[in-house]
C-alpha cells in the first residue's frame, strides 16, 4: 500500500476509534434543557455490588415493625396508648398482636409453622427466579427480608407477588369455578403446570391443562369475553387463575384455541423476565398449595433503595481503575515495542469499543453488569496484550535471522497463528461449557463468550490490518518495530 | 524451571493437602467465610422523614457515629424509600448486644426532636432486629457450576487432545479442573471474606489455567530437540515470560482496582474478590509453569523411552500387518513374473524396430558426414603426393 494512502487510512481510522470510543465511555455531561449526553457504559444495568439494592420486609398479618409501632403510639395518649400497648408483644424489633398470633408470651405454634413454610417457599422463588445477586432473611423470626439488584426492572412487581400465599384457584367472572368447588376438589386435576413462550414479540404463559381441563375450558370459552372487546364492555367475562384473592392471569376467550390449549399473552418479547416470574409464582403456588399465613402487600412507597456498599461511586471508581489499567498497558506497549506499541494501541481501544458496546446493548434484559464482568473484560485486555507481545518477538526473531520486515511480519504472524487459535479455542470451549452454570456464572459465560471472541478477532485479524497500514506509512520499518537492520549493526 | 518439574509428586502431594484442608475447614465452618451480607446480624435501623435524610442527614449520622464509638459497625446501609421514610441501618454482629446503645440513641433522638428542640418537626424512630440470612445462593446452583468446571475440563481435554496428542490432553484436563479447585481451596483456608462472586474468580480460574499451560505446551511443541532429555526438553521450554507477563498485569489490575476500591470506599466486597482474582492469576500461573510440565515430564520420558535410536525422520510401519496388506502383497509378489515377461516381450521388437530406425537415419548421415570429411581429406592427400613427387623429380 502507497505512503499517502496509508496515512489517510490512519487518520481515518484513528477518528472512527476516537468517535466510538467517546460513544462508549465519555463522562455525562449536560446537552442543555433536560437533555443529557450518556455514554454506553451508562446503560449497563449493574449487579448489586456496583449498583446496590431494592430491598424490601414481608410482615404477615398481626406482625408490625416497631417504627410502625412507635409511630402509631405517638397519635395516641392515655386509655387509647395503654390499650394499644396492651394488645402487642414486643419480640426484637417487632410487634406481635396479642389477639391473633399469640398465647402467653410467644407467638401460636401454628403461626410459627405457617410463617416457616411460607418464608422457605418465598425463598426458593426467589432462588428459582436466577437472580444473579439476591438475599432472603428471616428478621426477629416473624418477618422477611427480601434485596434484589437496582438493575432489576421487574424487582417491584417480584416483591409484591412473590409475597402471595394464597391457594390457586380459578374462577369465572369471580366465582369458582364447579370443578373446584367440591371438598376432594384439587387445582392439580385441571393444570399440570405452567410454561413460557414467545409468538410475534410478545411473550406468553401457556396453561398446560389436563384432560378435564380442557373440557372445562371447552364447556367455558364461549361465555368468555373477547380481549379485544374488553375495554369496551363495562365487565368482561374472563377465566381468572387466583392465588388467594389476587388475580394473577386472566383468560380471555381469543387465549384458547380451537384444541382448548390455553395461551395468555402478558408482556413484549423484551420484558420475558417479567413473564418467567409470574411462571415461577404459579408453578410454586400449584406445587405447594396455600399457607395458613398472609403477608400485607408490598407497595411502591415501601421499597427501599441501598446504594451499593462500597459506596454509591463504586462503579465509577472501578471504570477508572480499568481506564488507568488500559492506560499503563498502552503505554507500556508503546515504550517497549515501539510503532508495534501504537498498533497494540489501537487493537486494545478497538477491544474496549467492541466488549463496551456489546455488554452494553446485548446485555438489555439478558445479563448484568457484575464484578464478574468487571474481571473478565480486565483478563481479556490483559490477554490481548500479552498475545500482541508474543507475536511481536516472534518477529523479532524473524528479523533477526535476516529477512525483510514485511518477511519477518508475515512469518511472525505465521509461527504464532495456530498456538493463538489453539488459546482462543480452548478459551471459547471454556466459556461455552460455563453457560450450564446458574444465574450468575450463566451471565458471565455469556460475557465470556463475547469477550473471547473480541480478543481473538483483534488479535488475529484486526491487529494484523492495522499493522499493515501503519507499517505501510513508516518510513524505517525496523525502526518502526524498534528494532535494527542487520546492515546498520555491521556498520557500527 | 527443570528442577522445580522435576517434582511433579510433591507438587501433587502439596495440591492434596490443600484440598483436604479446605474440605476439613470447609466441613467445621460451614463451607466459604461469607462477607458481612452472607451472615446472620443484628441491626439497628434510624428510620427520619425524607426532609431530615436529605437535610440532616450529616447530623444524624453523627449522632449515631458517637453512639457506637465503641462498637464494631460491619456496615452501614443507606436505604431511600419512594414513600415519605428513609432510613440508615448499622449492621453489626449477632452476637452484640444492642438493647442498651438502642435505647440510649432512642432517648437522645427523641430529646432533639421534641417540640421546641434543635430539630423539631423531625421525626426519627430508633428500631433494632435481627436478621437470619436463610438465601443468597440456591443449593442448586453451587451443583450447576461444579458441572460446568468438569465439563470444561472435558472439552480442553478432548481439544488439547486432537490438536496436540492425548498426553497433552490428559495434562490440560487435569491442569484445569486443578485449578479451580485449588482457588477455591485457597480462598476457603484463607478465610477470605466472599459473596456469590467468588465463583466468578473460580471459573476465571479454569480459563486461566487452561490458557496458561497451553501456551507452555505450544512453546514446547515449537522448541524441543530431537534427542534432547525429556526433563530439558520441557524446562528450557516452560513460557514463563508468556505467563509471568499475564500474571504480573492481571495481579496488578487487579491490585489497583482493589486498592482504589478500598480507598474510596473501605474494606468491602470489593476489595475481597480483586483478593481472590489475584490468588486465581497465581494459581493459573502456577499451573502453567510447574504443574502442567511436571504432570507431563514422566508422559514424554516414558514416550522417549520408547522411541530411543529413532529419528525423527524414521519411519517405522505398521508394527503388525494385517491379513489384508498380506494378501495383496502375496498377489503382487506372484503377478511381477507375468507382467515382467510380458513387458520384454512388448520391449523386444519394440526396440529392434527403433535400432532399425536409428540405423536408417543415422547411416545416410554418417556416410554424408564422411564424404565430407573424407573428400577434402583425400585431395589433401593426392595434393601432398603430387608434391612429393615434384620434389622427387627435382632431386
Amino acid at each position: 500500500m502507497g505512503k499517502k494512502k496509508s496515512m489517510v487510512l490512519m487518520v481515518l481510522l484513528t477518528i472512527v476509534i476516537v468517535v466510538l470510543c467517546a460513544i462508549t465511555v465519555f463522562p455525562t455531561f449536560a446537552l442543555g434543557g433536560v437533555k443529557k449526553w450518556n455514554p454506553a457504559i451508562k446503560q449497563y444495568d449493574l449487579g448489586a455490588d456496583l449498583g446496590g439494592v431494592y430491598y424490601a420486609y414481608y410482615y404477615p398479618e398481626g406482625v408490625i415493625s416497631e417504627a410502625e409501632y412507635e409511630d402509631n403510639k405517638k397519635m395516641l395518649e392515655g386509655d387509647e396508648l395503654a390499650d394499644y400497648e396492651a394488645s402487642y408483644l414486643p419480640h426484637g424489633g417487632l410487634y406481635l398482636e396479642r389477639e391473633k398470633i399469640v398465647t402467653g408470651d410467644t407467638a401460636t405454634p401454628d403461626f410459627e409453622e405457617a410463617f416457616n413454610a411460607a418464608a422457605a417457599e418465598i425463598a426458593a422463588r426467589y432462588a428459582a427466579n436466577g437472580y444473579s445477586d439476591y438475599r432472603v432473611s428471616v428478621v426477629d423470626d416473624y418477618a422477611l427480608k427480601v434485596e434484589l439488584p437496582v438493575s432489576d426492572s421487574n424487582a417491584g412487581t417480584a416483591f409484591t407477588y412473590f409475597s402471595y400465599t394464597g391457594e390457586m384457584t380459578l374462577a369465572k367472572g369471580g366465582e369458582l369455578v364447579d370443578e373446584l368447588k367440591g371438598k376432594e376438589a384439587d387445582i392439580k386435576d385441571l393444570i399440570k403446570g405452567f410454561s413460557v413462550g414467545t409468538q410475534y414479540d410478545v411473550a406468553y404463559i401457556k396453561v398446560n391443562l389436563t384432560k378435564a381441563g380442557r373440557k372445562m375450558v371447552d364447556e367455558l370459552k364461549s361465555s368468555l369475553t373477547e380481549s379485544t372487546a374488553a375495554s369496551e364492555s363495562e365487565s368482561a367475562t374472563t377465566l381468572d387463575v387466583k392465588i388467594g384473592d389476587q388475580v394473577i392471569v386472566s383468560i380471555y376467550k381469543d387465549h384458547i384455541d380451537t384444541d382448548n390449549e390455553v395461551k395468555v399473552p402478558l408482556a413484549y418479547k423484551e420484558n420475558k423476565a417479567l413473564v418467567n416470574m409470574i411462571e415461577v409464582l404459579l408453578d410454586s403456588a400449584l406445587e405447594k398449595g396455600g399457607f395458613d399465613i398472609e403477608f400485607a402487600a408490598v407497595t411502591n412507597g415501601e421499597i427501599r433503595v441501598a446504594e451499593p456498599v462500597a459506596g454509591e461511586n463504586a462503579s465509577t471508581v472501578i471504570y477508572v481503575t480499568v481506564g488507568v489499567v488500559m492506560l499503563l498497558l498502552i503505554v507500556l506497549a508503546v515504550l517497549k515495542m515501539g510503532g508495534f506499541g501504537w498498533v497494540n494501541a489501537y487493537t486494545t481501544l478497538s477491544y474496549l469499543i467492541i466488549v463496551g458496546l456489546c455488554f452494553a446493548f446485548i446485555s438489555k434484559g439478558i445479563f448484568e453488569i457484575t464484578l464478574g464482568s468487571v474481571l473478565i473484560f480486565v483478563a481479556g485486555l490483559v490477554l490481548t496484550n500479552v498475545v500482541h507481545a508474543f507475536i511481536y518477538n516472534a518477529i523479532k526473531e524473524e528479523a533477526a535471522t535476516g529477512k525483510t520486515m514485511e518477511s519477518s511480519v508475515k512469518g511472525g504472524y505465521k509461527t504464532t497463528l495456530w498456538g493463538i487459535v489453539d488459546l482462543y479455542a480452548v478459551l471459547l470451549l471454556g466459556s461455552l461449557a460455563l453457560l450450564i452454570g446458574a444465574a450468575g456464572v450463566q451471565t458471565f459465560a455469556l460475557q465470556a463468550i463475547i469477550v473471547v471472541v473480541t480478543a481473538a478477532f483483534c488479535n488475529l485479524l484486526w491487529g494484523r490490518v492495522i499493522n499493515y497500514v501503519a507499517m505501510s506509512a513508516s518510513k524505517d520499518k525496523f525502526k518502526f518495530f524498534r528494532l535494527v537492520r542487520k546492515e546498520d549493526e555491521d556498520d557500527d | 524451571m527443570t528442577k522445580m518439574i522435576k517434582k511433579g509428586t510433591l507438587w501433587s502431594v502439596i495440591i492434596a493437602v490443600i484440598l483436604v484442608a479446605a474440605c476439613a475447614l470447609g466441613i467445621v465452618f460451614g463451607g466459604f467465610n461469607g462477607d458481612a451480607s452472607m451472615k446472620n446480624a443484628n441491626t439497628i435501623t434510624v428510620t427520619m422523614n425524607t426532609f431530615a435524610y436529605n437535610n440532616q442527614l450529616d447530623e444524624v449520622q453523627d449522632v449515631c457515629d458517637d453512639a457506637f464509638a465503641s462498637f464494631d459497625v460491619v456496615k452501614v446501609i443507606k436505604g431511600g424509600m419512594s414513600g415519605d421514610e428513609c432510613e440508615l441501618v448499622y449492621v453489626f454482629d449477632e452476637d452484640v448486644d444492642l438493647t442498651a446503645v438502642k435505647t440510649n440513641l432512642r432517648n437522645t433522638f427523641d430529646a432533639k426532636t421534641a417540640d421546641g428542640a434543635e430539630w423539631d418537626g423531625t421525626f426519627i424512630t430508633v428500631s433494632s432486629a435481627k436478621e437470619n440470612v436463610s438465601a443468597v445462593l440456591a443449593q442448586h446452583y453451587v451443583l450447576r457450576g461444579v458441572i460446568a468446571g468438569v465439563v470444561f475440563a472435558v472439552l480442553a481435554f478432548a481439544y488439547v487432545a486432537l490438536r496436540y496428542n492425548l498426553r497433552v490432553g490428559i495434562v490440560s484436563g487435569i491442569v484445569t479442573l486443578v485449578g479451580m479447585a485449588v482457588t477455591a481451596a485457597l480462598v476457603m483456608l484463607v478465610r477470605i471474606p466472599v459473596t456469590a462472586s467468588v465463583a466468578y474468580a473460580v471459573a476465571a480460574s479454569g480459563l486461566l489455567s487452561a490458557a496458561t499451560a497451553l501456551l507452555t505446551f505450544a512453546k514446547i511443541r515449537a522448541n524441543e530437540q530431537i534427542g534432547e532429555k525429556a526433563e530439558d526438553a520441557i524446562g528450557n521450554n516452560v513460557a514463563v515470560k508468556e505467563i509471568g507477563l499475564l500474571t504480573l498485569l492481571g495481579v496488578v489490575a487487579f491490585v489497583l482496582i482493589g486498592g482504589a476500591s478500598a480507598i474510596f470506599g473501605g474494606l468491602t466486597a470489593i476489595v475481597w474478590f480483586s483478593v481472590a482474582v489475584v490468588v486465581a492469576f497465581v494459581v493459573a500461573a502456577f499451573m502453567g509453569m510447574v504443574y502442567a510440565p511436571a504432570l507431563y515430564l514422566p508422559f514424554k520420558k516414558a514416550v522417549d523411552a520408547k522411541n530411543v535410536g529413532r529419528t525423527k525422520s524414521d519411519y517405522v510401519g505398521a508394527v503388525k500387518t494385517s491379513t489384508k496388506v498380506k494378501k495383496t502383497y502375496e498377489k503382487k509378489k506372484a503377478a511381477p513374473v507375468e507382467e515382467k515377461k510380458a513387458e520384454d516381450v512388448k520391449e523386444e521388437p519394440v526396440k529392434e524396430v527403433a535400432e532399425e530406425k536409428v540405423e536408417e537415419v543415422v547411416e545416410p548421415e554418417a556416410e554424408e558426414v564422411a564424404e565430407e570429411v573424407a573428400e577434402p581429406e583425400a585431395e589433401e592427400v593426392a595434393e601432398a603426393t603430387e608434391e612429393e613427387k615434384k620434389d622427387e623429380a627435382e632431386a
